[in-house]
């Protein structure tokens, strides 16, 4: 239902890339689909701020996932655990989460309990309301397809 | 183009690499007995060989140094020779705290700062600095034997230092006048230096004595490492 929901936004910014396009490339991203590599002209100023905006996507994911790789239980940053249990999110005790926010004021809940991750996400702007939802991965698997499309998206850019 | 230190797709690139790394549990096949970080103004000496088994945090003998003036470190002097020795120091505590500094100091509305509890202004005062009344203040201090306070004053960066374990002919008070914008980049490199080229070999280390990556936290430097570019960008409009 909430995936749904962003298509629908989705359409009614078709030209030019809105928030929620770049939302939408953030789920491609999730669900292994490589999004399409930016173009050769990096010139305009949009695509510049296309580029930046995924950058941190990617930063903040690959941030996340180093942090959750580790052995012992981490909340980064403390704290993180109580305000994703204010946005409505259950979390585990013993689990481990990372907290980020990613543009445009987007609250990112990576939460690693046993061998599955969820990614909670929750707007904040009042224009991302209700906005927000649980997806959830094998860990593994999650971490081995994140890496193999960032390698590419970033082969696309240096 | 930017440098590759200031160019944030580069510094994702590399963190990628970093990540997949660990990821893979591949480790380095040089491990050398030294580290050696040399910009325009700074040299970091890390003595890799001297590592203390025992200590989880201070487990190094590093030295640095600004202009040939020894900021952290000891000098020993017989006859005439100059043998430099480290104190023992955290990397990752030494480069982080470094990274705060320049971010803390950088901020136009900033006023005192860092790891001094009290009036910081009297006690650069105190230990025979004039420091101006407005200027920003960042007082680090490395390990228990050496001060360095930052003062701006405009463009410029002031670096007072106070070492009380120098022994040849140095002072060990000193205040250097750099520009501001070129010695944030300085420290950017030398960081950046250290997170690409270095640091998976001071973890194997120590792994290899059984510490723990949760015990030293490299993650931090990389997000400390682009939180302190983002800012520095901005501000300088770069």
């Amino acid at each position: 239902m909430k995936k749904k929901n962003i298509n629908s936004t989705l359409r009614h910014h078709s030209t030019g890339i809105s928030d929620d396009f770049y939302l939408f490339l953030l789920f491609l991203i999730l669900h292994g689909i490589s999004p399409l590599l930016p173009s050769e002209d990096m010139e305009t100023k949009v695509e510049k701020q296309y580029n930046e905006k995924l950058l941190k996507v990617i930063d903040a994911l690959l941030t996340g996932v180093s942090w959750l790789m580790l052995q012992d239980r981490v909340e980064l940053p403390i704290g993180s655990v109580e305000l994703a249990r204010k946005f409505g999110f259950n979390i585990q005790k013993e689990s481990s989460v990372y907290h980020t926010i990613i543009p445009p004021k987007i609250n990112l809940f990576l939460e690693r309990y046993g061998k599955r991750l969820r990614i909670h996400y929750y707007g904040e702007s009042l224009s991302l309301q209700g906005l927000n939802g649980t997806i959830e991965f094998e860990f593994d698997k999650f971490v081995k397809e994140l890496l193999s499309v960032v390698e590419k998206l970033l082969a696309g850019y240096l | 183009m930017l440098p590759p230190h200031l160019n944030y797709a580069f510094i994702v690139l590399k963190f990628y690499k970093w990540v997949l790394q660990k990821w893979n549990n591949e480790t380095p096949k040089d491990i050398y007995d030294e580290i050696l970080i040399t910009t325009h103004h700074l040299r970091f000496e890390i003595y890799l060989n001297e590592f203390n088994v025992d200590e989880t945090f201070n487990p190094f003998p590093m030295t640095i140094l600004f202009n040939n003036h020894i900021l952290v470190g000891t000098c020993q002097g017989t006859a005439g020779k100059k043998r430099i020795r480290g104190i023992m120091m955290e990397p990752l505590y030494v480069f982080n705290e470094l990274l705060y500094a320049i971010s803390w100091i950088m901020e136009p509305d900033s006023l005192e700062g860092g790891l001094y509890a009290g009036e910081l202004r009297e006690y650069a005062k105190k230990l025979g600095f004039s420091v101006g009344d407005k200027n920003p203040l960042y007082l680090i201090s490395f390990g228990c034997c050496s001060v360095v306070i930052f003062e701006r004053e405009d463009d410029s960066l002031l670096i007072h230092y106070y070492n009380s374990l120098i022994n040849c002919d140095d002072s060990p008070y000193g205040t250097i006048k750099v520009n501001l914008r070129e010695f944030i980049e300085e420290v950017l490199r030398s960081v950046f230096i250290y997170l690409t080229d270095y640091m998976e070999v001071v973890e194997k280390i120590r792994a290899d004595y059984g510490q723990k990556p949760e015990e030293y936290m490299c993650n931090e430097l990389w997000s400390n490492y682009k939180h302190t570019l983002m800012r520095f960008k901005e501000i300088f409009k770069i």
